[in-house]
């Protein structure tokens, strides 16, 4: 089996979350099949400049293939095209040309795609919002599995997207709430799909006694792992944090990750700022808990991780996708106030016993679906159920023709997600 | 307020949440949501007390600063007005026709004038030292608009200052009383479960006595007839009861002895007729010595015989006095009187 992997950006040293997604997986579905990538030159995904040489080269044994962006990105352009889709009625040649502003645009990976799509059994488009993935499901619909990484964000509104959730030949969700977003935007459900995720590599001799030897540190704490961004909620984790501290002495709070916004100077709150991947597994396997501030995610691989670690989790309930991950592994609690952040982290600060039922229970949800062996089996069940079945795929819908495409008739993309379902799935309802 | 339960086997994260929000909803008092107290937080500060009814020195201090402020603001000298200037004024008079007729004929001789000295350098220097005076005035104005606003908002902020310090004072009297209230109803709470414990040993101890005792045979019109003897002792102006044995001896030499004795006759009690009850004819016994009998027939009553006279001295030397007043060595009745637990 010849398998095709496109995605954005590819690199050895990219951290960006699909990015990564579609790095791992690859990695893992090549014990199975042949995988090359299909990627672009670019490296920094707000100009999307051709950083990377054009042509083949390979990265950790796989063959990526990469192809010039035609026009980088401009960041004013693409701001008042978003501003415009997603807040006012529009047409769709807008959202034809806030996706060109958005990029990144290379017509060259587009055009390889068409030629050589005989070449490729299937297809794995990541991340549904950009220009490879749209142009390229287009080509090859009918070869066509997509990773979305959606998140309940306003581009998920757009019109443009919808023919591709339902022209896809199958759909690899991370997680139940992705799915009800999709499903609910695009009536998709006939479209084969599968919860999956991402693994994830914890090492198994993290040590707690070293990192507390390493850095000195003797207090009890919680951890937050990821970038320090007030998008990701770490301004109202810092607020709450100071609240809580001045109620109780036992819990510090330690950050790991790079800062974009500054970090409050308490002494209960311990910046580490970005370490390595051993360091941070000794970190979260010395912590108590670990707090997730983050309004949106398609998936949390770090709750993830720290679950893998046997560490219960504070999300922020007003992510849906946490807040159904906590419920689901019964692993962890969740907080949409300061008081209920301070009533949770309290209980799990207090009750050893409540720590570690959470720890095992997420470890064991952790085993159950999220270490590799099951996501490639995942993979690759999909893939052969798409092999033997003889049915045509469904058939792209045509773009409309110059004037209804100039139309200014489609609802502002905001107002569309603003009306899709919310909250958690919850596992009574579940029918994976 | 709801406490955890959290049993491991069990463990589910929607339960805890909801004992969470239990929690955090008895700790509130009331369920506010987190809007709705934003919103509260939101609304404009109305000035509802006086604050000349605030005795503080505070109140002073701001009082005297904001008039001190005021005054300063009033007392600042004006500035002198500003002077207009062109490149002509050099020449011009104020002396009417005259002084126009003179401004001519320097302006004809302003050739010869500038062969002594160049009197553009002054014209521009005065040009120059108009504007900056303009700008100076503008500044100046600005910083008396500034400080005039200052004024106000100290004004305001004094406002709402003191009324916060009046608030809080409220705040902390009521909160005061109420801890006094709560006080007080634990200890009424307290002496209630008390005296609830003390009926439920009565009752238990009054069935004993009725089973182990059946010759004591108080019909249920009993309680009811002494009270009725009583109801007339009363109002003869009986002495109140001493508790002396003598009281006690006289009691079938009074006035209310035959009554007493009719009672006894018309109704062959038992109680009344049983003479060979212990200490029956003793002089030092009451002649009720029912009182065991009827006393936890009356719950208010044994109530009241564990008042704090009666339990202050547990085990004390008086003897127990019964419901008439009257003392009774009977050591059932006194059996009867306090709470056994007590004893």
């Amino acid at each position: 089996m010849r398998l095709a992997v496109v995605v954005q950006r590819y690199g050895a040293d990219l951290n960006g979350g699909a990015e990564l997604h579609a790095r791992y997986v690859s990695e893992h579905l090549a014990h199975h099949a042949d995988v090359e990538v299909l990627t672009t030159c670019a490296r920094d995904y707000i100009t999307w400049e051709n950083d990377f040489k054009p042509g083949l080269e390979r990265v950790n044994g796989l063959p990526v293939r990469r192809f010039k962006v035609s026009r980088v990105r401009n960041p004013d352009d693409f701001g008042r095209r978003s501003e415009h889709v997603f807040r006012r009625t529009h047409s769709l040649a807008d959202e034809l040309g806030w996706l060109d502003s958005e990029g990144p645009k290379s017509p060259a990976l587009i055009n390889h795609i068409r030629d050589h799509a005989s070449d490729y059994d299937h297809f794995i488009f990541f991340s549904y919002r950009y220009y490879h993935a749209y142009h390229g499901i287009r080509q090859v619909a009918s070869r066509s599995v997509l990773v979305p990484t959606a998140e309940r964000d306003p581009a998920l509104g757009l019109a443009i997207f919808r023919p591709t959730f339902r022209a896809v030949r199958g759909i690899m969700y991370n997680s139940f709430e992705e799915r009800a977003l999709i499903q609910g935007v695009s009536s998709n459900d006939h479209v084969p799909g599968v919860v999956v995720g991402i693994g994830s590599k914890v090492p198994s001799q993290a040590s707690s006694q070293r990192f507390r030897q390493r850095r000195n540190f003797s207090r009890r704490f919680a951890i937050y792992v990821g970038r320090i961004d007030e998008n990701k909620g770490c301004a109202e984790l810092f607020n709450h944090f100071q609240r809580y501290a001045r109620t109780t002495t036992n819990l510090d709070l330690v950050l790991i990750g790079n800062p974009v916004m500054p970090v409050p100077s308490h002494p209960r709150i311990h910046h580490l700022g970005f370490v390595p991947d051993n360091e941070k597994f000794d970190a979260m396997a010395a912590a108590d808990l670990l707090i997730m501030p983050s309004y949106f995610e398609s998936l949390s691989m770090v709750t993830l991780e720290a679950w893998a670690m046997g560490v219960p989790v504070l999300v922020n309930g007003q992510c849906d996708v946490l807040r159904g991950q906590a419920i689901r592994a019964n692993a962890g609690l969740y907080y949409t106030t300061y008081d209920e952040f301070s009533e949770a982290l309290r209980l799990l600060e207090t009750d050893q016993q409540l720590r570690y039922t959470f720890g095992a229970h997420g470890r064991d949800y952790f085993q159950r679906h999220y270490t590799w062996p099951v996501i490639e089996r995942k993979y690759l069940d999909m893939l052969h159920q798409l092999e033997h079945d003889d049915r045509p795929g469904n058939p792209i819908e045509p773009l409309p023709g110059w004037l209804t495409r100039h139309r200014r008739s489609v609802p502002a993309a905001g107002d569309i997600v603003d009306q899709l379902p919310t909250g958690p799935v919850l596992p009574a309802s579940l029918s994976c | 307020m709801s406490e955890f339960n959290i049993e491991s086997e069990s463990i589910d994260v929607e339960r805890i949440m909801e004992q969470i929000r239990a929690r955090i909803n008895d700790k509130r008092g009331e369920d506010y949501t987190e809007e709705q107290i934003r919103e509260l937080a939101s609304v404009k500060l109305d000035r509802f007390l006086d604050p000349k009814n605030v005795r503080s020195g505070m109140v002073e201090f701001y009082q005297k600063q904001l008039k001190e402020k005021r005054a300063a603001l009033k007392e600042t000298p004006e500035a002198p007005p500003s002077f207009e200037f062109d490149p002509d004024v050099i020449y011009r008079s104020s002396r009417g026709f005259g002084g126009h007729v003179l401004y001519r004929i320097r302006k004809m001789l302003n050739p010869l004038l500038k062969f002594f000295f160049n009197p553009a350098p002054i014209v521009h220097a005065l040009t120059v030292q108009q504007q900056i005076n303009e700008r100076q005035a503008e500044v100046i104005n600005q910083m008396v608009r500034t400080q005039a606003e200052f004024i106000e908002i100290a004004a305001l902020n004094y406002e709402v200052m003191n009324n916060l310090v009046v608030e809080m004072t409220r705040l902390s009297i009521e909160m005061k009383n109420h801890r006094m209230r709560v006080e007080s109803i634990a200890g009424r709470l307290d002496f209630d479960e008390h005296r609830a414990r003390s009926l439920e040993k009565v009752v238990q101890y009054r069935k004993e006595r009725t089973t182990a005792a059946p010759t004591a045979g108080d019909s249920a019109s009993e309680p009811r007839r002494r009270r009725r003897r009583r109801g007339r002792r009363r109002p003869s102006g009986a002495a109140p009861p001493q508790p002396s044995s003598d009281v006690s001896a006289g009691a079938g030499d009074g006035p209310d002895s035959a009554d007493a004795a009719s009672v006894v006759g018309t109704e062959p009690a038992p109680t009344v007729v049983k003479a060979g009850s212990p200490g029956a004819g003793s002089p030092s016994s009451p002649a009720p010595t029912d009182s065991s009998s009827e006393e936890p027939s009356r719950p208010q009553d044994r109530a009241d015989a564990t008042t704090p006279a009666a339990r202050t001295s547990p085990g004390a030397s008086a003897p127990p006095v019964d419901n008439t007043g009257q003392v009774s060595n009977d050591p059932a009745s006194s059996a009867g009187d306090t709470d056994p637990s007590e004893r």
